[in-house]
């Protein structure tokens, strides 16, 4: 593939996984700015590494993989804790169900991704185990897990 | 599906936002690979933010914004400049010898202004020696060039704040690169709990943005970053504070808070980034050091340093066919040291630097390695690391070891060892790691740096040996979920002797520091009890040093 096609096709690919990119992005680092450094990083990192890339059918799965590195990354660099009352995700946006957003918020980024993953991408847990680097049953436990903790969330709240 | 997955599926993402979508854009963009109308050849803009704060600070941001093919920014035009429009014939050009171009759009240099003297015609009038120069070195012209110059004296705070003492106040400087977006300015006075004095506000990148602070003698510090094409968004990444309280350069890089401001190892990243244009600028309390005057821009396939000069305070180019002054200045950087074993790796004995430091030393030593017209797939650096250790641990014999990873996945690892034992080890995908080493205060006495690649993969061996002459340091053990133990043995081997394989280990090496050990044995352990010790083609330095604290 010559680069004038292959420049259009990488930019038709990101462009459609742009959902799942900012999903991926948002349930891990539930911050605007933290989204988009780690948005831009790995469109670029995946521009950059094209070359790598031995299969292009598998290229959501990959840019997927490095944004979930470069999220992980911004993890590591900034302030952990960030109180929910206090919570603001930069976006001018409505969620759906702010109840199970706040719950959502109260997992692990590890949880969130997996939850995110399984949900809304429709990974298998063994995809999910290979995308994330655990085992799959290590996948099902932060499925249950999650599950778990959201329910008694969402159950307490509503009584 | 249950009540509850469908509530899962329906209620807890958005659409993109629109600014996600611009965010996107802008990301493909600074790829080269979305389709812009060509631009017309003329002057363009020279976006200038200046911010003056109070009655002695500024910090000047100038944007210049060139297109294509403007006339008067050409080699030779006449600008009004007193500065050569073209290198000096004699001059040093550190160029890297394989065909660098721009694959983005932005070019963001820094210069220093110690006098406070620069305008914006000297911001300008250096873009047009910048763009010559890059003209004279055969590299395409930037859309945009960046001017960074920040005046770095005189401190007056905001009256309600009384620190009468300005000599012990760093300012901090966040800049963003967007067209409307001005510096973002801090000043947080020199003192242990990183408390913002005075800080603009800005949106999204309020004080929370703050780089910190170090409990040291700073005097003033230029900030090197980076910053994203086309002005969207740029945030600082890495910079370097000069002074420290041992002298040494501090490494902050990623975003850091004034609560982590104290912690500034907790974000050490790895020169992973050739693909951004990155910008390091050191200044300036350490006169005598190279590195602390010098430029260091790194761009897609070719570094660039710029000395300083503290004689001529413009930014200066520096030209010479035979790279001798920027040879010159990376043996000042590694000491004069740098012993390169070049294959799929390159290992560099960079005795007598501070880790700190490593991400420059590196960028440095593979400017140096292509010039030569090689490109190492990988590069490992380490060096003695002056880390201390937390307060629980004595510092007495003991060793820490570094993992380091430049694949840019992940960041270092860091084992703290005593008398065999892990005391201390950072853990994968702690978020939290090493930031509870840091103390200023207490230095390790000996370091050991142990690296192995594995892009996400596996660290492949359960445990290692480390014998050295004259002492047996011990054995140690990494996350046993990282193990691949049906890997064979021969399969270990040909990893750690540098296969090509991404997604495992390629190369070992390990490098004693500071005391008068050799390495006389490396033996791993696989996880199934097999031994092998270091294959041929691993490469192990061995270094006899002084005790360097």
């Amino acid at each position: 593939m010559n680069k004038t096609r292959s420049d259009a096709w990488f930019v038709r690919e990101i462009e459609a996984a742009q959902p799942s990119m900012f999903r991926v992005a948002f349930a891990i680092l539930r911050n605007r700015t933290d989204v988009e450094d780690a948005t831009q990083n790995a469109i670029l990192k995946a521009y950059n590494r094209l070359g790598t890339l031995s299969d292009r059918r598998i290229f959501r799965t990959w840019l997927i993989r490095i944004l979930k590195n470069e999220c992980f990354d911004i993890l590591r660099s900034r302030r952990p804790v960030v109180a929910i009352d206090d919570y603001d995700p930069g976006y001018e946006m409505s969620v759906p169900d702010l109840d199970l957003n706040r719950a959502f918020d109260t997992l692990s980024p590890e949880e969130r991704l997996t939850v995110t993953l399984f949900y809304f991408e429709g990974y298998k847990t063994a995809e999910i185990a290979k995308l994330t680097d655990v085992s799959e049953g290590t996948v099902r436990s932060r499925l249950s897990r999650a599950r778990a903790s959201m329910k008694s969330i969402l159950t307490e709240k509503e009584q | 599906m249950n009540a509850f997955d469908i509530r899962m599926k329906t209620g807890l993402f958005p659409e993109p936002p629109a600014s996600y979508r611009k965010c996107v854009q802008n990301a493909l963009n600074m790829t080269g690979a979305q389709i812009k109308p060509k631009r017309r050849f003329s002057v363009a803009h020279i976006a200038i933010a200046a911010a003056a704060v109070a009655a002695s600070l500024a910090v000047i941001l100038l944007g210049v914004a060139l297109r294509k093919g403007a006339p008067d920014v050409r080699p030779g035009s006449s600008v009004g400049t007193d500065l050569p429009p073209t290198p000096p014939a004699n001059g040093t050009v550190p160029l890297a010898s394989a065909e660098p171009e721009w694959n983005g759009s932005t070019l963001i240099l820094a210069a220093k202004d110690p006098d406070g003297r620069y305008s914006d015609e000297d911001a300008g009038r250096f873009g047009r020696i910048i763009l010559s120069f890059l003209q004279e070195c055969g590299e395409s012209e930037p859309d945009e060039l960046w001017i960074l110059c920040i005046r770095a004296v005189h401190v007056t705070l905001p009256a309600n704040d009384s620190a009468d003492d300005v000599s012990n106040v760093l300012v901090l400087a966040q800049s963003k690169f967007g067209a409307s977006d001005g510096p973002d300015l801090y000043c947080i006075q020199d003192r242990s709990d990183g408390e913002v004095l005075w800080g603009t506000q800005d949106g999204a990148f309020g004080p929370h943005r703050v780089l910190g602070t170090f409990n040291g003698q700073q005097r003033w510090v230029l900030f090197g970053t980076n910053a994203t094409a086309d002005g969207s968004l740029g945030h600082i990444r890495s910079c370097y504070l000069t002074g420290g309280e041992d002298g040494t350069d501090i490494e902050f890089s990623g975003l850091l808070t004034t609560e982590e401001s104290r912690r500034p190892f907790e974000n050490s990243r790895h020169p992973d980034r050739l693909g951004e244009y990155y910008l390091i600028v050191v200044a300036e309390s350490d006169p005598e050091t190279v590195l602390n005057r010098s430029l260091l821009l790194v761009t897609e396939k070719s570094n660039y340093l710029f000395p300083i000069r503290d004689d001529v305070p413009e930014l200066q180019v520096l030209t010479s066919d035979d790279g001798a002054e920027i040879r010159k200045t990376l043996d000042a950087l590694v000491g004069g040291q740098g012993k390169a074993q070049y294959g799929e790796t390159a290992v560099f004995d960079l005795t007598n630097v501070d880790a700190d430091s490593s991400k420059a030393y590196t960028e440095a030593v593979l400017d140096w390695l292509r010039r030569g017209g090689k490109e190492p797939e990988e590069l490992w650096l380490c060096a003695a690391v002056q880390f201390a250790f937390p307060e629980q641990y004595p510092t007495d014999e003991a060793y820490l070891l570094c993992l380091y990873e430049f694949d840019g996945e992940t960041g270092p690892e860091l084992f703290l060892y005593k008398d065999g034992e892990i005391l201390w080890q950072t853990a994968g995908n702690d978020p939290y790691f090493v930031n509870t080493l840091y103390d200023p205060v207490k230095n390790i006495n000996c370091a050991f740096g142990f690296s192995a690649a594995f892009d996400n993969g596996p660290l492949a061996m359960e445990k290692g040996q480390l014998t050295l002459r004259g002492a047996d340091v011990g054995t140690f053990a990494d996350d046993s979920t990282r193990f691949y133990p049906e890997r064979p043995l021969e399969e270990l081997s040909g990893l750690l002797s540098g296969s090509k394989h991404k997604d495992a280990a390629r190369e070992a090496f390990i490098h004693p520091y500071s005391r008068d050990f050799e390495i006389v044995e490396c033996v791993f352990t696989t996880k199934d009890g097999r031994e092998f010790s270091a294959p041929d083609g691993v490469k192990v330095l061995t270094v006899k040093t002084e005790p360097v604290f």
